[in-house]
Parts: structure tokens; sequence; C-alpha cells
């Protein structure tokens, strides 16, 4: 293993210290004093990122779309308490997040909604993505169908995975966040981050092993 | 260190190897580990490819709709009083949608004709809101989210919301709006200028032909007020549950106002700017007069305004709430019984409890007290047909009197025969006064002080059928101060603040009035305007 993933720190990790950006800061004190286009032009930037968030998170496109939504509208309304401490990105997938885990929550507490619902919710999320990673294919006749195949696996394994861990895999290995940003987030220290990170990896992991285990059967 | 005796502390370690989260001392461990053990290695590539595999997982644009939705969600919760508001301004080039949302929020519920009517009020607070219609129930709210802007002014009181106006008849309605009598802006706007302030009111009207040159004054309008504007609003405490339930906001983010929906779904926005803003906006518009032909306005006194009817309001805070027979009343007092039967149950504990039934019952007490005898009526229209159309709003005051849709409120309250919704204000009012047997408000006790022939004499006053007044708020406000203390326009420094409210009319309503009869014996001046009108409309 020759890799230093460390060297990543500096250059790769594109949220971990970085000032936030000074075109944001603009935008914030535009839309504080009223300029709604101004919070346009934020959301129009950051909605991309928040409903993938999200959507990984909630497991359903709908979900996404309305916990997405509120994100924004939340966050516009409590404008006045931003104190850019942190990046207006990560303080929305704070909201965000929050949001989506308390739908989940939500739900957990419904009568039915337990495992059939959550494998409904798994499943229709794997009937998205099988119809994204169709349009990807169509994007990219290079990818293979395994690896639409193990896409599906891993989406079935977040699916599985406590809304915690997931909200912290998606977080850090599809959103790139830094460890600190995603305590900052799930109000949790780097140290539970890393370790719930860790399970969440392992259990998709293991899915996916699984899967190579099974097509190594296949092929004997 | 050996795998197999520690392996979750490793694969721990291997995670956040390869985020780079490692500490010097655990990144050296684990660069030892990786050098000498093959399945640390291993594990190592294991979950290189499980990260890449989920980052890989294919990622969707958010909808297009989002940002619309986004709008569509930010205009309905600031219509339900929820949270915040949003400035309707458009934005433009990439941020389309975004445009879109601000073009939404402009619109506001289909705006198309605003009517803008002005209210000086040089000593800042204590300045009712404007209601010319609150006898049909005119709904009063403060924006969401509004808070105080913490200029100079002290706030404007948000008077009780009175019920909702969805059961207003829309025809009833339109027949107070006069909006056939429009005239071009150009001409009407100097005379606008000119006396403003010298009477208790004057109503402004901005109509437009179509809705997206509506939507475009709109627009304008709006975002010169965002830009202008310092907007009183209620503290947050005046927002009663019940009041957001029934609040329909504008859009003055930053500028919190004081909005409110008309019965017939207009939407009034209350905005408080200093004489000099005020001023410029006023020339703004004036310039808008270059999307005419089609703007129009229409300007002209009140002659009973919402003044009246918002000092009738704010003194109705004084009183309790509405009885369940007063919130069970026919006709347009149902729905605002439902909707404040809404507040009750909601606004238990607020400071400042908003008692929805008063506002009709005053003015239905109103109704009674001023109503003027068939002689004093006949004297009011000798009066004004014997003097000259001198300037806009004896122009407009005539002409409304002669169609017989002029004096909104006047309609309402001081001749109720001519208004079922005043008749059944009145009825609704004496029968739940009646059956509740409650005490008499601070308010009523006022108007009993007040006496009724005082009101009278000024009505028969041929003056006051040329000039408006006294209206019932001129009555009210010498029942609470003793004098009307209207400041005439030059008195106001450039600093002082004037209260503006801004009116939004469906354009729906403007379609559906049906045409009105030339008025008889009209003047040259009185015509022009409306052919010009009919021409533009045509």
């Amino acid at each position: 293993m020759k890799s230093r993933p460390n060297s990543r720190r500096a250059q790769d990790e594109p949220y971990a210290g970085r000032p936030i950006p000074l075109r944001d800061l603009e935008l914030i004190e535009e839309a504080k004093t009223g300029h709604s286009e101004a919070y346009g032009e934020l959301v129009l930037k950051y909605q991309d990122r928040v409903y993938n968030a999200c959507w990984r998170i909630c497991g359903h496109l709908d979900d996404a779309h309305e916990v997405t939504q509120e994100a924004f509208l939340t966050a516009w309304e409590r404008l006045d308490t931003f104190r850019a401490q942190s990046g207006f990105y990560t303080w929305v997938f704070r909201i965000a997040v929050n949001l989506a885990i308390s739908r989940r929550r939500k739900e957990a507490r419904q009568q039915h909604a337990s495992l059939d619902q959550m494998a409904e919710a798994s499943g229709t999320q794997v009937s998205e993505l099988a119809s994204a990673a169709s349009e990807s294919r169509r994007d990219d006749p290079g990818l293979q169908a395994g690896d639409a195949e193990a896409q599906a696996l891993v989406t079935h394994a977040l699916q599985a995975l406590d809304r915690d861990h997931r909200a912290i895999v998606v977080l850090r290995d599809m959103e790139g966040m830094s460890y600190h940003e995603i305590g900052e987030i799930l109000d949790l220290a780097p140290g539970t981050v890393r370790s719930r990170l860790h399970r969440g990896r392992m259990a998709v992991r293991a899915a996916l092993t699984s899967c190579g285990e099974g097509a190594e059967a296949d092929e004997r | 260190m050996m795998v197999d005796k520690d392996d979750q502390r490793l694969t721990e370690l291997l995670s956040a190897y390869l985020d780079g989260e490692l500490t010097d001392e655990e990144l050296a461990f684990v660069e030892r580990t990786l050098d000498s053990d093959d399945t640390a290695r291993r594990l190592l590539d294991e979950l290189r490819r499980t990260v890449a595999v989920v980052g890989n997982l294919p990622k969707r644009s958010a909808p297009v709709t989002l940002t619309e939705d986004i709008g569509a969600q930010l205009e309905r919760r600031a219509l339900l009083g929820d949270t915040g508001t949003v400035t309707p301004a458009a934005t433009a080039g990439s941020r389309s949608s975004w445009s879109t949302l601000l073009s939404m929020a402009a619109a506001l519920a289909i705006i198309c004709t605003g009517v803008v009517w002005y209210t000086y009020n040089p000593t800042g607070g204590n300045l009712p809101v404007v209601q010319d219609r609150v006898a049909r129930n005119e709904n009063v709210v403060s924006a969401p989210g509004a808070k105080p802007s913490g200029h100079r002014g002290k706030g404007i009181p948000v008077p009780p919301a009175v019920p909702a106006g969805r059961q207003i008849d829309e025809d009833a309605w339109m027949a107070a709006a006069d909006v056939t009598r429009l005239v071009a802006v150009d001409a009407k706007m100097s005379h606008l200028r000119a006396h403003r302030f010298k009477n208790e009111d004057i109503k402004l009207t901005i109509a437009a032909r179509d809705g997206a040159d509506a939507k475009t004054l709109a627009q304008r309008l709006v975002s010169t007020l965002r830009s202008e504007s310092v907007v009183d609003a209620a503290p947050s405490k005046d927002e009663t549950p019940l009041r957001k339930l029934a609040s329909r906001g504008f859009f003055l983010k930053g500028r919190p106002g004081v909005n409110y929906e008309g019965p017939a779904g207009e939407q009034q926005v209350l905005v408080r700017l200093s004489r000099r803003d005020r001023d410029r906006l006023f020339a703004d518009m004036e310039q808008w007069s270059g999307i005419e032909g089609r703007a129009v306005l229409q300007s002209g006194p009140v002659r009973v305004s919402g003044l009246e009817s918002s000092r009738l309001a704010l003194a109705g805070t004084e009183r309790g709430g509405p009885t369940p027979t007063e919130r069970a009343q026919p006709g347009s007092a149902e729905g605002a019984a439902e909707m404040w039967g809404k507040e009750a149950e909601t606004s238990e504990g607020d400071t400042e409890p908003v008692h929805p039934g008063v506002g009709l019952n005053v003015l239905a007490e109103l109704a009674k007290v001023l109503a003027p005898s068939p002689e004093v009526k006949k004297a009011d229209l000798d009066a004004s047909k014997e003097t000259p159309p001198s300037d806009l709003r004896d122009d407009t005051l005539i002409a409304a009197k002669s169609t017989g849709v002029a004096e909104p409120a006047a309609d309402a309250i001081g001749t109720p025969a001519t208004d079922d919704t005043a008749v059944g204000l009145v009825d609704a009012a004496g029968k739940s006064r009646a059956s509740s047997g409650k005490p008499k408000s601070l308010v009523e006790k006022k108007m009993a002080e007040l006496a009724p022939d005082r009101v009278r004499r000024a009505r028969r006053t041929p003056s006051r059928a040329i000039m408006p007044g006294p209206t019932v708020g001129e009555a009210v406000a010498s029942a609470d101060k003793g004098t009307v203390d209207f400041v005439p326009d030059d008195a106001a420094a450039p600093d002082d603040f004037v209260t503006v409210v801004f009116r939004f009319i469906p354009p729906k309503l403007l379609e559906a009035r049906p045409p009105k009869p030339e008025a008889p014996g009209g003047t040259d001046t009185k015509d022009k305007p409306a052919k010009k009108i009919d021409s533009i409309r045509k």
C-alpha cells in the first residue's frame, strides 16, 4: 500500500477547515437584508448536494424533495441566526440531515413503518437507483452492469444501516465532509463519527463482499 | 499489534486512514501495520473499494421544480403566516428558477390591481391600519416572521383580524372598488400628490389591463418598496396562532410589514416610509406610466375608509373575544367564526389576544349610530352636484356618488339598507349582543359618548360631500382624542414617517365586474378618464 491517504487532507477535502466562500458570505448578508434573490442563489448552489444527501438518507426521492425543500425553507426562516461559524452548506446540511433523520424516526414510530416499510423504502431507492444507474450508463457506456449491481447492493446495505450510521456514511463518502463537519451537523464528537463511519462502512463492505463471494461461487 | 487480536480497532483506523483523519501517532501505527500485514492491506483495499462504490452511487440533480416548490412553500407559509416572508423581486439570468419563484411571489395570488392608500401619521406609532371594508370581514394580520424593524417608528398596532372574507360577495366588493372609473396615471398622480394628506386619506388604484402587466407593476412596486421602505411590524407576540392561520402575507422580507387580506382576496400591505422616501416612491410610480396604456390609476378619497375601521378594530381589542353565539352568526361572520374559533383554541395565553368578532359588532353598532337619514343622504348628493369638480377628489367623489359605487365602507356602515353585508352585520351583531348579554366594550362606550347628531350634522355639511369626512374614523378619532388630528402634508418633515397601504386586487375581480352605467350628468372632466380606460380595456 503505497498511497498516502492522509496527504489528501489539505487538497482533496474540500470542506475541512476551509473558509466560507466569500460569495456565500455576501449572499447570506444580502439575504439577511431581505434580498431573497441572493438566497435563491445559495439555494441553487447547494440544492443538488442537499437533495442527494437527503435522498440517500431518506430513501425516497419524494421524501428527499420534501426534506430539501423544508431545509431551505427552515434555513431561510432562521437566516438571522446564522453566524457564519460554519459554512452555509454545513448549516443547511445540518438542518436537512436532522430533518431527514427526524422523518425516519417518525416513520419508525408509526405502527406500519417497521420492516416492511424499510424494505419498501429500500426497494424504492434501489428502483430509483436502477433508474439512475441506467441513466448513468446511457451517459457513460463504459459503466458496467456489475457496477450497477454493486451500487444496488450498497444501496441496500445503506438502507439497512440505522439512520445515524447511514447519514455519516452519506456525508463522508458521498459528500466528502470531514469528521469535524459531520460532527457539527450531527452534533457528534469526531471520535464518534469515526467509529460510526467505520461500522457503517464495514456493513457496506460486508454486503459487497458477500456479493463478490456469491459471484465467485457462481463462477465456480 | 496483530490484526486478528484487534480487528475492529484496526479497521476503524484504516477507515480513518482513508479519510486522512488519523493523528500522527495513529498514522505511524497504521503505516507500520500496512507495511507488515497483508491482511491489513487487503482490508484497506476492501474499504477503499467500499468507499469508492458509495461515492460513485448515482447522483441526481434536484428536480427543476425544487426551487419553484420552495418559492411556493415560502408563499404558502407567508400566506398562512407561519414563517418568514420573501421578497418577490425577480432575479435574472442564470437564476431563472429563482426568478420564477420570485415572480410567483410577486404575483402573490394573482395580483393584478393595486390600490395605494395612504394615511399620514407623523407621530409614528399608533396609526391604525387602514381597512375600508372591515364590515366585509377583512382579515388583518401581521407579516409572517415579521420582526420589529428597529427604526424610528414605534410600530403600527395591528388590528385584530376580522374574520376571513372568503364568503364575501365579490360583486359587492367590486361595486365598492369602483374600478371602472380609472384614470390615466399621469393625469391623476399630480392630483394625488397635490392633495394627499390634505384630508384623512386618499386612495390610489393601480390597475392593469392584463395580468402580465399587472405583475410587472406589482413587482416594480414591491421592489421599490423593498428597497426604500421601512416597514413597521407587529411584535412577534402579536402573531397569535390564529392570526397566523388567517394571515395573508406579503413579501417584504427584512422590512416586515403588516399585511392582510381583504374580503375578496385582495392583498393589502402596510408599509411605513419616510415622507422623503414616499415622495420618491410616488415619483417612481409616476414613471411607471411608461407601461401605461395599461397601468392606470384611480385616485380619490375614500369617504369612509379603513381608517375608522381599523380604529374600531383596534379599539375592539379592548373587548373580550367573540362569544360562541357571535361565532355562530350566519353569513359573512360564519367563515370568520370558523377561523376565530381556531384561534380561540390556539391563542390561549397570548398576551394580546385577538378578538375577531369585535370589529363586526363595532361596525354594526356604528352602522346604527351613523346611518344617515334619507334627507341627509339626499343633501349630500345634492351638494356634490352643485360643487364643481375642482380637483381629483371632488371629481372622483362626485362621479362615485353619481354611480353609487363610492364610499364603499359608507355603504356598508352608513347605509346598511343598500348593502347586504352591512345588514347582515347589523343583524348579526345585534343578535349576538342581545344573546350574549356582554357588557359594552370601551369603543361602544365611546361611541355612546359620541353624539350621533354631531356625526349627522357633519354629514349634512355640503363641503363634506366634496371633502370627505367626517368619516366614521373621524368620529371615532374624535371620540378617542377629542379632535381629529390629521396633519397636512406640509407639516411633515422629510424624515417623518407616513403609512402607506398598498392594496392588490386579484384580476378576476376586475374582469368579472359588470360594466357600470355612465354617470348621469357627468362632465367632461369625469368622462374622459372613464373613456380612456374603456379604450384601454378594449
